[in-house]
Protein backbone atom coordinates (compact mmCIF):
# COMPACT_ATOMS: atom_id res chain seq x y z
CA UNK A 1 0.00 0.00 0.00
CA UNK A 2 1.47 3.34 -0.88
CA UNK A 3 2.27 5.66 2.30
CA UNK A 4 0.33 8.87 1.76
CA UNK A 5 3.46 10.73 2.87
CA UNK A 6 7.29 10.38 2.32
CA UNK A 7 8.56 11.61 5.83
CA UNK A 8 6.91 12.87 8.92
CA UNK A 9 8.00 13.13 12.60
CA UNK A 10 6.49 13.96 16.11
CA UNK A 11 8.36 16.17 18.99
CA UNK A 12 8.12 15.24 22.63
CA UNK A 13 9.59 14.28 26.04
CA UNK A 14 9.57 10.42 26.14
CA UNK A 15 10.55 9.77 29.81
CA UNK A 16 8.00 7.89 30.28
CA UNK A 17 6.66 5.87 27.06
CA UNK A 18 2.41 4.78 27.69
CA UNK A 19 0.98 2.03 25.51
CA UNK A 20 -1.25 4.94 23.82
CA UNK A 21 2.05 7.23 23.12
CA UNK A 22 3.15 3.81 21.43
CA UNK A 23 0.09 3.43 19.49
CA UNK A 24 -0.31 7.24 18.53
CA UNK A 25 3.14 6.64 17.03
CA UNK A 26 2.99 3.85 15.37
CA UNK A 27 -0.53 4.98 13.49
CA UNK A 28 1.34 8.32 12.33
CA UNK A 29 4.77 5.86 11.20
CA UNK A 30 2.22 3.77 9.50
CA UNK A 31 0.81 6.87 6.64
CA UNK A 32 4.37 7.19 6.01
CA UNK A 33 7.82 6.10 4.34
CA UNK A 34 9.49 7.27 6.66
CA UNK A 35 9.11 8.49 10.51
CA UNK A 36 10.90 10.07 13.52
CA UNK A 37 11.13 11.26 16.85
CA UNK A 38 12.70 14.51 18.16
CA UNK A 39 13.69 14.38 22.16
CA UNK A 40 13.72 17.40 23.89
CA UNK A 41 17.05 18.08 25.74
CA UNK A 42 17.17 17.96 29.19
CA UNK A 43 17.79 21.38 29.64
CA UNK A 44 14.71 22.00 27.57
CA UNK A 45 12.48 19.35 29.17
CA UNK A 46 13.58 21.55 32.70
CA UNK A 47 13.36 25.20 31.30
CA UNK A 48 10.18 24.89 29.21
CA UNK A 49 8.58 21.56 30.03
CA UNK A 50 8.48 22.29 34.30
CA UNK A 51 9.41 18.76 34.85
CA UNK A 52 12.89 17.34 35.97
CA UNK A 53 13.28 13.87 33.59
CA UNK A 54 13.58 10.48 35.39
CA UNK A 55 15.54 9.19 31.98
CA UNK A 56 18.77 11.33 31.00
CA UNK A 57 18.65 12.77 27.57
CA UNK A 58 20.33 9.54 25.76
CA UNK A 59 17.81 7.18 27.57
CA UNK A 60 14.93 8.97 25.85
CA UNK A 61 16.58 9.32 23.00
CA UNK A 62 17.15 5.13 22.98
CA UNK A 63 13.30 4.83 24.15
CA UNK A 64 12.29 6.66 21.36
CA UNK A 65 13.83 4.78 18.64
CA UNK A 66 13.26 1.40 20.14
CA UNK A 67 9.42 2.23 19.58
CA UNK A 68 7.85 0.39 16.64
CA UNK A 69 7.93 2.19 13.38
CA UNK A 70 10.35 4.77 14.04
CA UNK A 71 13.18 4.97 11.92
CA UNK A 72 15.10 7.80 13.11
CA UNK A 73 15.48 10.29 16.15
CA UNK A 74 16.75 13.36 16.33
CA UNK A 75 17.98 15.92 18.87
CA UNK A 76 15.82 19.12 19.73
CA UNK A 77 17.26 21.35 21.76
CA UNK A 78 15.00 24.45 21.32
CA UNK A 79 11.30 25.44 21.25
CA UNK A 80 12.00 28.38 18.73
CA UNK A 81 9.69 27.58 15.64
CA UNK A 82 12.37 29.07 13.48
CA UNK A 83 15.08 27.17 14.71
CA UNK A 84 12.80 23.90 14.94
CA UNK A 85 12.74 24.40 11.28
CA UNK A 86 16.70 24.30 10.82
CA UNK A 87 17.11 21.70 12.94
CA UNK A 88 14.38 19.79 11.33
CA UNK A 89 15.20 20.38 7.50
CA UNK A 90 19.13 19.54 8.45
CA UNK A 91 17.88 15.96 9.92
CA UNK A 92 15.32 15.57 6.89
CA UNK A 93 18.31 16.42 4.39
CA UNK A 94 20.31 13.81 6.59
CA UNK A 95 17.98 10.74 6.25
CA UNK A 96 16.88 11.33 3.14
CA UNK A 97 20.41 11.25 1.85
CA UNK A 98 21.24 7.59 3.86
CA UNK A 99 18.34 5.73 2.75
CA UNK B 1 6.99 29.36 27.92
CA UNK B 2 5.67 32.69 29.04
CA UNK B 3 2.85 34.83 27.74
CA UNK B 4 2.47 38.53 28.47
CA UNK B 5 -1.19 39.70 29.29
CA UNK B 6 -2.15 42.59 30.61
CA UNK B 7 -2.23 42.55 34.80
CA UNK B 8 -0.90 39.16 35.12
CA UNK B 9 1.46 36.23 33.55
CA UNK B 10 2.12 33.27 33.55
CA UNK B 11 4.09 29.76 33.16
CA UNK B 12 3.41 26.22 31.60
CA UNK B 13 4.49 22.97 32.78
CA UNK B 14 4.33 19.59 33.43
CA UNK B 15 5.33 19.60 37.54
CA UNK B 16 5.33 16.33 37.96
CA UNK B 17 9.20 15.70 38.98
CA UNK B 18 10.51 18.86 40.15
CA UNK B 19 13.69 20.21 40.68
CA UNK B 20 15.63 23.56 42.24
CA UNK B 21 16.01 25.03 38.60
CA UNK B 22 12.35 24.50 37.83
CA UNK B 23 11.50 26.16 41.13
CA UNK B 24 14.21 29.13 40.92
CA UNK B 25 12.83 30.05 37.23
CA UNK B 26 9.12 30.33 38.66
CA UNK B 27 10.50 31.96 41.79
CA UNK B 28 12.37 34.69 39.56
CA UNK B 29 9.56 34.66 36.80
CA UNK B 30 6.99 35.55 39.68
CA UNK B 31 9.38 38.21 40.82
CA UNK B 32 8.91 40.11 37.86
CA UNK B 33 5.19 40.32 37.55
CA UNK B 34 2.69 41.30 40.12
CA UNK B 35 0.32 38.35 39.67
CA UNK B 36 1.80 35.32 38.53
CA UNK B 37 0.09 31.86 37.28
CA UNK B 38 0.83 28.09 36.00
CA UNK B 39 -0.70 26.30 33.67
CA UNK B 40 -0.23 22.89 33.91
CA UNK B 41 -0.91 20.52 31.34
CA UNK B 42 -2.74 17.73 31.52
CA UNK B 43 -2.44 14.16 31.45
CA UNK B 44 -4.55 13.89 28.68
CA UNK B 45 -2.01 16.85 26.93
CA UNK B 46 1.29 15.25 28.54
CA UNK B 47 0.41 11.79 26.52
CA UNK B 48 -0.56 13.28 22.98
CA UNK B 49 1.21 16.33 22.56
CA UNK B 50 3.95 16.01 24.99
CA UNK B 51 4.80 12.06 24.27
CA UNK B 52 5.35 11.56 28.15
CA UNK B 53 3.60 10.02 30.49
CA UNK B 54 3.09 11.92 33.62
CA UNK B 55 4.51 10.81 37.19
CA UNK B 56 1.55 12.10 38.83
CA UNK B 57 -2.34 13.07 38.26
CA UNK B 58 -3.11 16.28 36.83
CA UNK B 59 -4.72 17.28 40.35
CA UNK B 60 -1.54 16.09 41.98
CA UNK B 61 0.57 18.03 39.94
CA UNK B 62 -1.27 21.28 39.97
CA UNK B 63 -1.32 21.42 44.00
CA UNK B 64 2.48 20.55 43.40
CA UNK B 65 2.23 23.78 41.31
CA UNK B 66 0.15 25.91 43.23
CA UNK B 67 2.47 25.44 46.23
CA UNK B 68 5.45 26.82 44.57
CA UNK B 69 6.86 29.92 46.09
CA UNK B 70 5.37 33.00 44.05
CA UNK B 71 2.69 31.43 42.47
CA UNK B 72 -0.78 32.90 42.59
CA UNK B 73 -3.24 30.43 40.98
CA UNK B 74 -3.10 27.65 38.75
CA UNK B 75 -4.94 26.34 35.20
CA UNK B 76 -5.19 23.25 33.35
CA UNK B 77 -4.10 23.53 30.16
CA UNK B 78 -5.54 21.00 27.87
CA UNK B 79 -5.06 22.29 24.11
CA UNK B 80 -2.34 24.18 21.76
CA UNK B 81 -4.55 26.96 20.89
CA UNK B 82 -2.82 30.40 22.15
CA UNK B 83 -6.36 31.93 22.48
CA UNK B 84 -8.30 28.99 24.51
CA UNK B 85 -5.05 29.40 27.08
CA UNK B 86 -5.34 32.76 27.67
CA UNK B 87 -9.08 32.49 27.90
CA UNK B 88 -8.68 30.10 30.81
CA UNK B 89 -5.61 31.92 32.16
CA UNK B 90 -7.86 35.18 32.57
CA UNK B 91 -10.64 32.95 34.12
CA UNK B 92 -8.32 31.44 36.70
CA UNK B 93 -6.41 35.05 37.43
CA UNK B 94 -10.05 36.75 38.00
CA UNK B 95 -10.99 34.06 39.98
CA UNK B 96 -7.79 34.66 42.09
CA UNK B 97 -8.89 38.01 42.15
CA UNK B 98 -12.14 37.79 43.51
CA UNK B 99 -10.97 35.10 46.71
CA UNK B 100 -8.34 37.89 47.06
CA UNK B 101 -11.09 40.50 47.53
CA UNK B 102 -13.30 38.27 49.67
CA UNK B 103 -10.23 37.44 52.05
CA UNK B 104 -9.15 40.70 52.73
CA UNK B 105 -13.36 41.91 53.59
CA UNK B 106 -13.91 41.83 56.85
CA UNK B 107 -14.16 38.34 58.33
CA UNK B 108 -17.66 37.60 59.38
CA UNK B 109 -16.69 36.44 62.99
CA UNK B 110 -13.99 37.59 65.34
CA UNK B 111 -12.96 34.29 67.00
CA UNK B 112 -13.33 30.53 65.75
CA UNK B 113 -12.64 27.19 66.95
CA UNK B 114 -12.29 23.82 65.46
CA UNK B 115 -12.07 21.04 67.95
CA UNK B 116 -10.76 17.61 67.49
CA UNK B 117 -8.39 15.13 68.38
CA UNK B 118 -5.93 16.13 65.61
CA UNK B 119 -4.44 11.98 65.45
CA UNK B 120 -1.84 11.96 62.90
CA UNK B 121 -2.29 15.26 60.96
CA UNK B 122 -3.42 14.97 57.65
CA UNK B 123 -4.78 17.54 54.12
CA UNK B 124 -8.51 16.89 55.29
CA UNK B 125 -7.28 18.69 58.46
CA UNK B 126 -5.50 21.41 57.12
CA UNK B 127 -8.09 22.22 54.64
CA UNK B 128 -11.05 22.05 57.09
CA UNK B 129 -8.45 24.59 59.11
CA UNK B 130 -7.85 26.96 56.48
CA UNK B 131 -11.55 27.05 55.68
CA UNK B 132 -12.17 28.27 59.09
CA UNK B 133 -9.28 30.58 59.16
CA UNK B 134 -11.78 32.14 56.08
CA UNK B 135 -14.45 33.05 58.64
CA UNK B 136 -12.50 34.05 61.29
CA UNK B 137 -10.09 37.14 62.47
CA UNK B 138 -8.55 34.31 65.14
CA UNK B 139 -8.23 30.36 64.79
CA UNK B 140 -8.10 28.38 67.80
CA UNK B 141 -7.48 24.95 67.47
CA UNK B 142 -8.61 22.54 70.65
CA UNK B 143 -6.74 19.50 71.10
CA UNK B 144 -8.43 16.35 72.85
CA UNK B 145 -6.46 15.03 75.79
CA UNK B 146 -5.37 11.99 75.78
CA UNK B 147 -7.43 11.29 78.59
CA UNK B 148 -10.61 12.66 77.45
CA UNK B 149 -10.53 10.61 73.62
CA UNK B 150 -9.62 7.43 75.65
CA UNK B 151 -12.49 8.15 78.41
CA UNK B 152 -14.87 8.77 75.55
CA UNK B 153 -13.67 7.12 72.34
CA UNK B 154 -12.30 4.22 74.47
CA UNK B 155 -9.43 4.21 72.31
CA UNK B 156 -6.09 5.21 72.76
CA UNK B 157 -4.82 8.46 69.85
CA UNK B 158 -1.53 7.09 67.97
CA UNK B 159 0.22 10.43 68.81
CA UNK B 160 0.28 11.87 71.94
CA UNK B 161 -1.41 15.31 73.34
CA UNK B 162 2.39 16.85 72.93
CA UNK B 163 2.40 15.38 69.91
CA UNK B 164 -0.70 16.36 68.47
CA UNK B 165 -0.81 20.00 69.86
CA UNK B 166 3.23 21.02 69.11
CA UNK B 167 2.01 20.24 65.47
CA UNK B 168 -0.75 22.57 65.65
CA UNK B 169 1.06 25.12 67.50
CA UNK B 170 3.75 25.49 64.74
CA UNK B 171 1.19 26.79 62.10
CA UNK B 172 0.82 30.42 60.73
CA UNK B 173 -2.89 30.05 60.94
CA UNK B 174 -3.50 29.02 64.06
CA UNK B 175 -3.38 31.77 66.60
CA UNK B 176 -3.64 29.35 70.00
CA UNK B 177 -4.04 26.05 70.30
CA UNK B 178 -6.21 25.05 73.76
CA UNK B 179 -6.64 21.69 75.45
CA UNK B 180 -10.13 20.10 76.08
CA UNK B 181 -9.19 18.17 78.84
CA UNK B 182 -10.96 15.37 80.85
CA UNK B 183 -13.46 17.40 82.66
CA UNK B 184 -13.54 20.18 80.37
CA UNK B 185 -17.31 20.65 79.35
CA UNK B 186 -18.48 22.69 76.07
CA UNK B 187 -19.61 25.83 78.45
CA UNK B 188 -15.82 25.36 79.85
CA UNK B 189 -14.30 25.32 76.55
CA UNK B 190 -16.38 28.79 75.79
CA UNK B 191 -15.28 30.80 79.10
CA UNK B 192 -11.44 29.51 77.92
CA UNK B 193 -11.78 31.18 74.51
CA UNK B 194 -13.56 34.47 76.11
CA UNK B 195 -10.55 34.44 78.82
CA UNK B 196 -8.39 34.40 75.70
CA UNK B 197 -10.26 37.40 73.54
CA UNK B 198 -11.59 38.92 76.80
CA UNK B 199 -13.21 42.07 74.49
CA UNK B 200 -15.41 39.28 72.57
CA UNK B 201 -19.38 38.25 72.77
CA UNK B 202 -20.47 35.42 72.58
CA UNK B 203 -22.04 36.49 69.17
CA UNK B 204 -18.60 36.96 67.96
CA UNK B 205 -17.73 33.09 67.99
CA UNK B 206 -18.23 30.35 66.29
CA UNK B 207 -17.56 26.75 66.38
CA UNK B 208 -16.37 25.26 63.30
CA UNK B 209 -16.95 20.98 62.55
CA UNK B 210 -16.26 19.49 58.91
CA UNK B 211 -20.26 18.79 57.55
CA UNK B 212 -19.75 15.11 58.41
CA UNK B 213 -20.20 16.07 61.84
CA UNK B 214 -23.04 18.12 61.02
CA UNK B 215 -25.85 14.96 61.94
CA UNK B 216 -24.22 14.57 65.00
CA UNK B 217 -23.39 17.82 66.54
CA UNK B 218 -26.93 19.86 65.69
CA UNK B 219 -29.13 18.40 68.21
CA UNK B 220 -26.24 20.32 70.65
CA UNK B 221 -26.44 23.65 68.45
CA UNK B 222 -28.95 25.11 70.78
CA UNK B 223 -27.83 23.33 74.58
CA UNK B 224 -24.44 23.18 74.28
CA UNK B 225 -23.29 25.84 72.10
CA UNK B 226 -25.74 28.24 73.20
CA UNK B 227 -25.16 31.63 72.39
CA UNK B 228 -21.96 31.08 69.38
CA UNK B 229 -22.39 30.24 66.75
CA UNK B 230 -22.26 26.88 64.78
CA UNK B 231 -20.93 26.22 61.23
CA UNK B 232 -20.35 23.34 59.53
CA UNK B 233 -17.39 23.40 56.49
CA UNK B 234 -18.05 22.25 53.38
CA UNK B 235 -15.72 19.80 51.93
CA UNK B 236 -16.17 17.10 49.29
CA UNK B 237 -17.67 14.44 50.86
CA UNK B 238 -16.08 11.40 48.64
CA UNK B 239 -12.59 13.21 49.19
CA UNK B 240 -13.27 12.88 52.70
CA UNK B 241 -14.25 9.19 53.12
CA UNK B 242 -10.11 8.84 51.30
CA UNK B 243 -8.66 11.35 53.59
CA UNK B 244 -9.68 10.58 56.53
CA UNK B 245 -8.33 9.93 60.22
CA UNK B 246 -9.81 6.55 60.68
CA UNK B 247 -8.58 5.49 56.94
CA UNK B 248 -5.07 7.14 58.20
CA UNK B 249 -5.17 5.25 61.88
CA UNK B 250 -6.40 2.23 59.93
CA UNK B 251 -3.29 1.99 57.88
CA UNK B 252 -0.93 3.31 60.41
CA UNK B 253 -2.11 0.30 62.85
CA UNK B 254 -2.10 -2.26 60.15
CA UNK B 255 1.60 -1.59 59.69
CA UNK B 256 2.29 -2.27 63.71
CA UNK B 257 1.26 1.52 64.95
CA UNK B 258 3.82 4.36 64.90
CA UNK B 259 5.82 2.74 67.67
CA UNK B 260 6.87 0.07 65.84
CA UNK B 261 7.82 2.57 63.04
CA UNK B 262 9.81 4.81 64.68
CA UNK B 263 11.03 1.76 66.26
CA UNK B 264 12.28 0.09 62.88
CA UNK B 265 13.40 3.59 61.48
CA UNK B 266 15.18 4.21 64.64
CA UNK B 267 17.21 0.64 64.29
CA UNK B 268 17.45 1.28 60.49
CA UNK B 269 19.79 3.69 61.73
CA UNK B 270 21.83 2.41 63.62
Amino acid sequence: MKKSKKIDFSIGIFDIISDSIKDKIKREASNCELYGLGVYTDEIVIEEYGTYPTKKFEDRMKSAKQIEGVDFVFKVNSTDIKELKRIIEQVYIKVLKNK
Amino acid sequence: MNKEAKNYNYTMGIFDVICRAIRTKVKDEAKKNEVYGIGVYTDRYCEEELMTYPMKRTEERTEIARCLEGVDFVFPVDTKDVKQIEEVAQKAYLEYIEGKKEKEEVKKYKVGFVLGSFDIFHAGHLENLMLAKDMCDKLVAVVKTDERITKNKKKTPRQSTAERAAVLKLMSIIDNVIYMDLDTTRQDLISDIRELYSEIELKDIVAIFGSDLSEKEQPFITTDWNGINVVFTDRNPEKMKVVSSTNYQNICDSNGGIKTLEKVETENLR
